[in-house]
């Protein structure tokens, strides 16, 4: 058991010795915690998207053809361009179910409210405007998808039985809804890029105070300890941060899970309670991390020899062992070149282990260039002989100190990645764009059935900026989809201009003209049509006074006005006091466009969080170079060398790696995302690009200033004490 | 003589040749890159007595010191400790040796500042195995005898330089040694405290025989020596006796 003994007498060092070293500790704990706090965060999205959909699920009604027991269906509101969405129903026997979250089923003038629409009914005049009913209750947690949800549960006006749904209750086993192929890849790339990054600055938190270590190290070999009694002390100490700082993180954590529930953007929220860690991923993060920590505090020691005269750098190492960090470029580099040949993007994204390894190769290549830039930082001081006394302080530092590229590194991961996201998202962006059918101030109404449609009418007609509305009727024949519009829609969504009332026209096979069919009941004869090319089979008639066509009830309106998001919401208004069942049909694509925008959300969101740990990262390293390195300092300010050389040597050292790096990430960043997106789509926008780019050179300029405090007092007489 | 490759035991009482030369160096040769330390220097030195080693700056008094503790290997020429070459144990073993028959004094760099001083001295003795009361139960004793009782749950960095020698001097001798190897012990001293450090050394090194390999430039230092050494140019050189 001595080697426990050693462990201990680890700890004892790590958390002994005062200010220093107590300093040193919270720093490690902070840096660690912070990583354990986003990874334990990243750990909880796939449960809390299960919880999520597990809620959605059984809220959705369930209309199998077993006994109904409640007429309900779907209605919407739209407030300021935010869409509330509700179920107006009525039970038809007694036992009908409840709702999930409600009390009871609200009778006809009753309203149950989730609890950001009774918020938003308080507050806005207009928004309690739209709903007359009484409100007897609020949505509990289990009734919504996420906190701030704007839906409700209403009685079913009488009036509206008849266009309701029959259903039995409520949840239902609908498949999980697909992602677009471009967003699997976007998401496999954000992953791989925020948290090759996060698992570095955890790293670099855990090698915090490294030359404080190896001196103290060096002491007690001298007092008579061998190596591997040397490797378990430093285990130790390692360990101690690492599990405080998994302690900080999870206290970190659990702190801030309450405020969740005020946190939404881009309509992505959660529950508190839906933020646990998948049980699998926690255990990894809470054995990984100490273990990840101690393992490469002992490889640090492999390649540093703490003899009992001090540290014996072998400072020729990095020459010898560049291999390894390029082949995890080139490695990363092939696997996604070997899956993009397998098949294209669509189809690599749809197999779950393709995109793995895809996910990977990205991984390989971000840690890859992270490992890349202290080797090159360490061959650039080699060669470079600068004149000034600033640049050449910060060189030859940097010959022998891999401290700040080690932190630098992380930070041009995150660089790296954030400019193979950049791209992609802009990929995303393209597919995500609204074909462009779809002709602004072109707005669609669905019409419930049994709607009163002449209500609906008179009700559009006083909204301000409406130009024409068209009817337009569905029929399908049982061979034939039958559309019956004016002409304007017709010259709309055909393109034509030769349309007048009685006019047809006919896009894959369908019957002959003369052809009789039955419609809504009645015979009809197809008209004389003009055929046109098209995807979707369908005669389009011009139906005017066509008795038997006017007969078939509306199922859309179609508004044309303002192209104003406002329109949209006074339309619903207008139609909502006659059927709050009218929906307003979001744009061809809006559903993923919405989608896109919360994956870009959480991308961006990811990013800042990253940026922000770097940061911290980056000023905690930074700090504790000075400190480590505070003798050397004092020494030369003894010695006369000026406070501003000394101060400008510490932006050089900071500078250096930074432009290294930078020229590091740009083509190795903007190289992946060529070799993962499709070859076709792939652009620059250099504006956003050299945005990145210098967004990331001031963070580090900034960082290194605020290090300047920290450098005077190091260069106080004061640091020349020894013990 | 005994085979280079012998086991050896640190600690033992009785080692292959005790009466003769407990420790010895023989045509020492060490260079760091193209710079030569050592040019052929050597030193024998006997239980019990005290050994100044001197030169000038630069001469190669510490590699010296560094080659007979072990600490650094030479590139040409034996160190025998007890008739046992050192070049041929493993880092397991000398470090042992460090801990069990050697002990060190350095002008600074010795002392954990994390630990307290009574946890420094302690040290060697924990790294051996010794439990934790009986360790500090020894190393209490040792900085009573060396005047800095009331430092004990100081850290390092609280001490004065004198006291913080004086705590290294401890450290060196907890283990009773055979050898203490000092290196410029009171260069980061002024004379005062210089000489009651010097003092209690050799005395406490007299009480327990320990040998004392002294570097030091400084010839009221080296006066506490029974014998110097001259170090130039790496190359070593007997004086005449000190009366």
């Amino acid at each position: 058991m001595r080697w426990a003994a050693d462990l201990v007498l680890g700890v004892r060092l790590a958390v002994g010795g005062g200010r220093t070293s107590w300093a040193r500790l919270a720093l490690t704990a902070a840096g660690v915690g912070l990583g354990v706090t986003v990874l334990l965060l990243a750990a909880s999205i796939g449960p809390a998207r299960e919880a999520k959909s597990e809620r959605v699920q059984a809220a959705s009604l369930n209309s199998t053809e077993a006994d109904t027991t409640l007429k309900a269906r779907y209605v919407s509101v739209s407030w300021q361009g935010r869409l509330i969405t509700g179920v107006e129903l009525a039970a038809t026997t007694p036992d009908a179910p409840v709702p999930p979250g409600v009390g009871r089923i609200p009778g006809p003038g009753e309203l149950v409210v989730s609890p950001e629409l009774l918020d938003l009914m308080r507050t806005e005049d207009s928004v309690r405007a739209r709903f007359p009913e009484r409100v007897i209750g609020v949505i509990a947690d289990a009734g919504l998808p996420r906190p701030k949800s704007l839906t409700f549960y209403a009685g079913l006006p009488e009036a509206h039985l008849d266009s309701a749904h029959a259903v039995t209750g409520f949840g239902s086993e609908r498949p999980p809804s697909t992602l677009l192929p471009i967003y699997r890849l976007l998401m496999v790339a954000a992953i791989s890029a925020l948290l090759v990054p996060l698992g570095i600055f955890v790293l670099v938190a855990t090698r915090l105070g490294a030359t404080g270590r190896e001196q103290r190290l060096a002491a007690i070999r001298l007092a008579g300890a061998s190596r591997n009694q040397v490797r378990w002390i430093a285990s130790g100490e390692t360990l101690t941060g690492a599990v405080l700082g998994l302690f900080v993180g999870v206290a970190l954590f659990f702190a801030a899970r309450p405020l969740a529930r005020f946190i939404e953007v881009e309509g992505v929220g959660f529950f508190p309670t839906d933020l646990l860690p998948d049980p699998l991923l926690g255990a990894m993060i809470a054995l990984g991390v100490p273990v990840v920590a101690v393992v490469s505090a002992l490889l640090a020691l492999r390649t540093e020899d703490v003899g009992p005269l001090g540290l014996a750098r072998t400072v020729e190492l990095p020459r010898y062992r560049a291999w390894w960090r390029f082949a995890l470029i080139g490695t990363g580099a092939l696997l996604i070149v070997v899956i993009s040949t397998v098949g294209s993007y669509w189809q690599v994204m749809s197999d779950a282990r393709l995109a793995v390894s895809l996910g990977l190769g990205i991984a390989l290549v971000l840690a890859g260039t992270g490992a890349v830039l202290p080797w090159l930082v360490g061959k650039v001081a080699h060669r470079l002989e600068p004149d000034g006394i600033a640049p050449l302080l910060a060189l030859r530092t940097l010959r022998f100190d891999s401290g700040t590229p080690r932190v630098l590194s992380g930070v041009v991961v995150v660089l790296t990645g954030s400019l193979t996201l950049q791209v992609l998202l802009g990929v995303a962006a393209q597919f995500t764009a609204a074909p462009p059918s779809d002709t602004p101030g072109r707005w669609v109404l669905d019409l419930p059935q049994h709607t009163p449609v002449r209500s609906l009418e008179e009700a559009i007609a006083l909204v301000g900026g409406v130009r024409q509305v068209s009817e337009v009727r569905y029929y399908y024949s049982g061979t034939t989809s039958i559309i019956s519009a004016d002409c304007a829609e017709i010259a709309e969504r055909l393109e034509v201009d030769d349309c007048v009332t009685g006019s047809a026209y006919l896009i894959g096979p369908g019957p002959e003209p003369g052809t009789e069919l039955t419609v809504n009941g009645q015979q009809w004869v197809v008209p004389q049509y003009r055929t046109l090319t098209g995807d979707m089979p369908q005669l389009v008639v011009a139906g005017g006074a066509d008795p038997v066509l006017a007969a078939i009830p509306p199922t859309e309106l179609v508004v044309r006005g303002s192209p104003d998001e406002s329109f949209g919401d006074r339309l619903l208004a207008a139609t909502g006091r006659a059927d709050r069942g009218v929906t307003l049909r979001r744009q061809f694509g809006a559903g993923q466009v919405e989608l896109f925008t919360s994956l870009r959300s959480g991308v961006i969101g990811g990013s800042v969080l990253l940026t922000l740990l770097a940061v911290i990262g980056l000023a905690a390293a930074a700090v504790d170079q000075v400190f480590e390195r505070r003798r050397a300092t004092a020494v030369l300010a003894a010695n006369g060398v000026p406070e501003k050389v000394l101060a400008v040597s510490a932006l050089w050292q900071s500078a250096i790696p930074t432009a290294l790096g930078i020229g590091l990430a740009i083509p190795i960043g903007l190289g992946t995302a060529w070799l993962v997106a499709p070859t076709e789509r792939f652009r620059v926008d250099w504006t956003e690009i050299a945005t990145t780019v210098a967004a990331a050179a001031v963070v580090v300029l900034v960082v290194s200033l605020c290090t300047l405090p920290a450098l005077r007092s190091a260069i106080r007489p004061a640091s020349l004490r020894t013990e | 003589m005994t085979d280079p490759a012998t086991p050896y035991d640190p600690g033992s009482a009785q080692g292959p040749g005790s009466a003769q030369a407990l420790l010895e160096a023989v045509d020492l040769h060490k260079s760091f890159g193209p710079t030569p330390a050592l040019d052929g220097a050597g030193l024998r030195v006997r239980a019990g007595e005290v050994v100044a080693v001197m030169g000038p700056s630069g001469s190669g008094k510490s590699t010296l010191l560094h080659c007979l503790a072990g600490i650094l290997t030479p590139d040409k020429g034996t160190v025998r400790y007890r008739d046992v070459e050192l070049s041929a144990m493993g880092d397991g073993l000398r470090s042992e040796l460090r801990r069990t028959d050697f002990g060190f004094v350095f002008q600074f760099g010795q002392l954990v500042p994390e630990l307290s001083c009574l946890e420094n001295v302690a040290l060697p003795l924990r790294l051996g195995s010794v439990k934790r009361k009986e360790a500090e139960s020894r190393a209490r004793e040792w900085l009573e005898r060396l005047e800095v009782a009331d430092v004990a749950d100081k850290r390092p960095g609280e001490t004065s330089g004198g006291q913080g020698q004086r705590v290294a001097v401890a450290r060196a001798l907890v283990t009773g040694p055979r050898v203490v190897f000092a290196d410029e012990p009171t260069g980061a001293l002024d004379s005062l405290n210089g000489e009651r450090v010097m003092q209690l050394l050799v005395n406490a090194a007299k009480e327990t025989n320990a040998a004392v390999v002294l570097v030091t430039h400084e010839p009221r230092v080296a006066a506490y020596s029974d014998r110097e050494v001259v170090v130039r140019d790496g190359k070593s050189r007997e004086m005449e006796p000190v009366t």
